[in-house]
């Protein structure tokens, strides 16, 4: 049986880094749903390419994966894996369902179920994670609790619940750049309280008017001693993308 | 006079596998082209359980090439691997060769196989494992060569694939390549069209036409029809078949069904129904699958694995494999350990119990270095 492990544009980087676009600045006396918007709103894009590098840390030991990622915003995106172990290992997302492509086998497998919570080629992030949605202020019910400075830069703390069940992750606890709007940093709960992931944005590149987080690190808070950091480079916002790239004829291809 | 065409393909075949191969130093430098492979080394060791214990071994070093290379709208896949193999080793090859003559096709092997004879102590073979090249215009591709046809849901038995053959002799199940041509429309973006062409099955030519497609962001389903020619004592049939799968958030069932129609009336209608389903416990996966063909040789057959990742590095599968009716039953354990020092390690133990009611095990080591 094939191990399954597919892994998106990233578009996990494309999603939970997604999490962390930049904004305007100057930022005063706003609301929850405000700072929200604000980061959402910097989170639009119509394509993005990059290509990845993802660094999975398990104790000592470290094990790196590169990709070429392609998005348009954020139901569709296209992963190649370009290091040796992996090579032409692809994933394709559409909206609510991913696909995974093995060469050596030629064989296409649908991601589903429970798989979808299972690590994504050994990283710390799921499946699940790379098909969240990130119009967080359409999911989430967002409350300002305060502000705190991290790593030196003052951020809003905003606590996020679910308006439903939809979503992978029952609460979130965001801190937010008061001046660029990125998404610092993320603690993701389950419903009953338990810290599930977290995620740090490391770096972050200015492409236009964007800032936009380059290397954000991951960790599964239920494993000891294990993080991801994912980063990209050769940026490229909405340039044209062929529409003919999310399908399954490019995952075959 | 199928002997004599098969021959020639099996020279054809390997001969395009050498020119690609040999091409590869000139070709690498190429865009869009890449050569990657592994040195691998195994030996194993088994004995009887039940009766008096009696070890014997087996080994094999194997050195495995694939090419890959695309150009525009066109793609190139060759690889194939040279082994030397001993001991308990060839008696598998041989079993394998007996269950499966059309692998003889694409062997070069010295002795070569006999399916009279009893399996050498040593053979040295050259195996042509996938040579296909691919097409693409707008959106149509066109394929041909030995590869997968890979329709079906199933793991390890898939009635609704016409053209697939299961290997289980490594524990595992796994689908052979075979020689196939194959055109696919892509009407959408989750939805495609296949049309196969397998002029050298065994149990007769078939050419099917297979519509896969999704909806409701769960449901993924595929029906196929197609025609086997007359070989031995088959007649000439139509098959029908239809798949379905379907996510729930915890456990994704999946079933096939297909049927055989002979057109002469000669013999009854027969069909086989496969049930599987995978869930994820923590970590793990767990895959199960029973197939019912009433009018097969085996009409019960049962499959289950679990998949427990440790780590990234190290990661444990159980498979086992049950034909109720004769009793024959294989399980074990494999834990394999990815990048140490560069090198990728399995450590094998299984159990087996023959249709005699025979038990036997087997512990088998593999070291691996790809480049």
């Amino acid at each position: 049986m094939k191990r399954l492990s597919f892994r998106n544009v990233f578009v996990a980087a494309g999603l939970m880094f997604c999490a962390a676009i930049a904004a305007a600045p100057g930022a005063q006396a706003l609301n929850a749903a405000e700072i929200l918007a604000k980061v959402d709103a910097n989170q639009v894009y119509s394509t993005i390419y990059y290509e990845g590098k993802m660094e999975i840390t398990s104790g000592s030991k470290n094990k790196v994966k590169t990709m070429k990622a392609w998005s348009a915003g954020s139901g569709k995106a296209f992963i190649e894996f370009t290091n040796p172990e992996d090579k032409g290992v692809r994933m394709l997302k559409l909206e609510k369902n991913l696909w995974m492509y093995f060469p050596s086998e030629r064989d296409t497998v649908k991601i589903s179920g429970a798989l979808l919570r299972q690590g994504m080629m050994g990283s710390d992030f799921s499946y699940e994670d790379a098909m969240e949605p990130d119009d967080l202020k359409n999911l989430y019910s967002a409350e300002l609790t305060g502000k705190e400075v991290l790593e030196g830069r003052e951020c809003f703390v905003l606590q996020l619940v679910a308006k439903n069940k939809d979503v992978a992750y029952a609460k979130r606890k965001l801190w937010i750049d008061a001046e660029r709007f990125i998404v610092t940093k993320s603690e993701l709960y389950a419903k009953s309280g338990m810290l599930l992931k977290i995620s740090r944005t490391l770096d972050y590149a200015k492409v236009g008017s964007r800032y936009f987080p380059s290397v954000v690190e991951f960790s599964d808070a239920l494993k000891k001693n294990s993080k991801t950091v994912m980063s990209m480079t050769s940026l490229v916002l909405d340039a044209p993308v062929d529409e003919g790239r999310f399908s399954l004829q490019a995952l075959t291809k | 006079m199928k002997t004599s065409r098969l021959a020639g393909s099996r020279a054809a075949l390997l001969f395009a596998a050498a020119l690609a191969l040999g091409a590869t130093p000139s070709a690498e430098a190429a865009d869009g082209v890449t050569l990657s492979g592994y040195v691998q080394q195994s030996a194993s060791v088994a004995s009887p359980i039940s009766g008096a214990a009696s070890l014997s071994g087996g080994a094999a070093s194997t050195l495995t090439l694939a090419l890959d290379a695309s150009r525009g709208s066109a793609s190139f896949r060759a690889s194939t691997h040279f082994a030397i193999v001993y001991g308990d080793e060839t008696t598998a090859l041989w079993s394998s060769l007996l269950a499966f003559p059309s692998k003889a096709l694409s062997l070069l092997m010295t002795p070569a196989f006999d399916s009279s004879a009893a399996a050498p102590n040593t053979v040295a073979l050259l195996s042509l494992d996938d040579l296909a090249l691919r097409w693409d215009t707008g959106a149509f591709a066109f394929e041909a060569g030995k590869t997968y046809a890979n329709w079906g849901l199933g793991k390890a038995f898939s009635p609704a694939d016409f053209f697939a053959e299961f290997d289980y002799s490594s524990g595992v199940p796994s689908r052979l390549s075979k020689l196939i041509a194959r055109a696919t429309w892509f009407p959408g973006a989750t939805s495609r069209i296949d049309l196969v062409y397998d002029p050298y099955a065994a149990a007769g030519a078939t050419i099917a036409a297979r519509a896969y497609a999704t909806a409701f962001d769960s449901l993924a389903f595929s029906a196929a029809a197609g025609i086997r020619a007359a070989a031995g004592t088959s007649p000439r049939s139509l098959l029908g078949a239809i798949e379905a799968t379907f996510d729930l958030p915890f456990f994704s069932p999946y079933g096939e069904a297909a049927v055989v129609m002979p057109l002469d009336g000669s013999t009854a209608i027969s069909y086989s129904l496969l049930g599987g389903g995978m869930t994820g416990i923590g970590n793990a996966t767990i895959l199960g699958e029973y197939l019912f063909s009433p009018a097969a040789s085996i009409r019960h057959s049962i499959f289950a694995q679990a998949g427990v990742p440790i780590d990234e590095w190290v990661s444990l599968a159980l498979p086992a494999l049950y034909y109720p009716e004769s009793g024959m039953f294989t399980a074990g354990i494999t834990v394999s350990a990815s990048d140490i020092e560069g090198l990728d390690f399995g450590l094998t133990v299984a159990a087996s119990r023959s249709a005699s009611q025979a038990w036997s095990g087997k512990l088998s080591l593999t070291a691996r270095g790809g480049f």
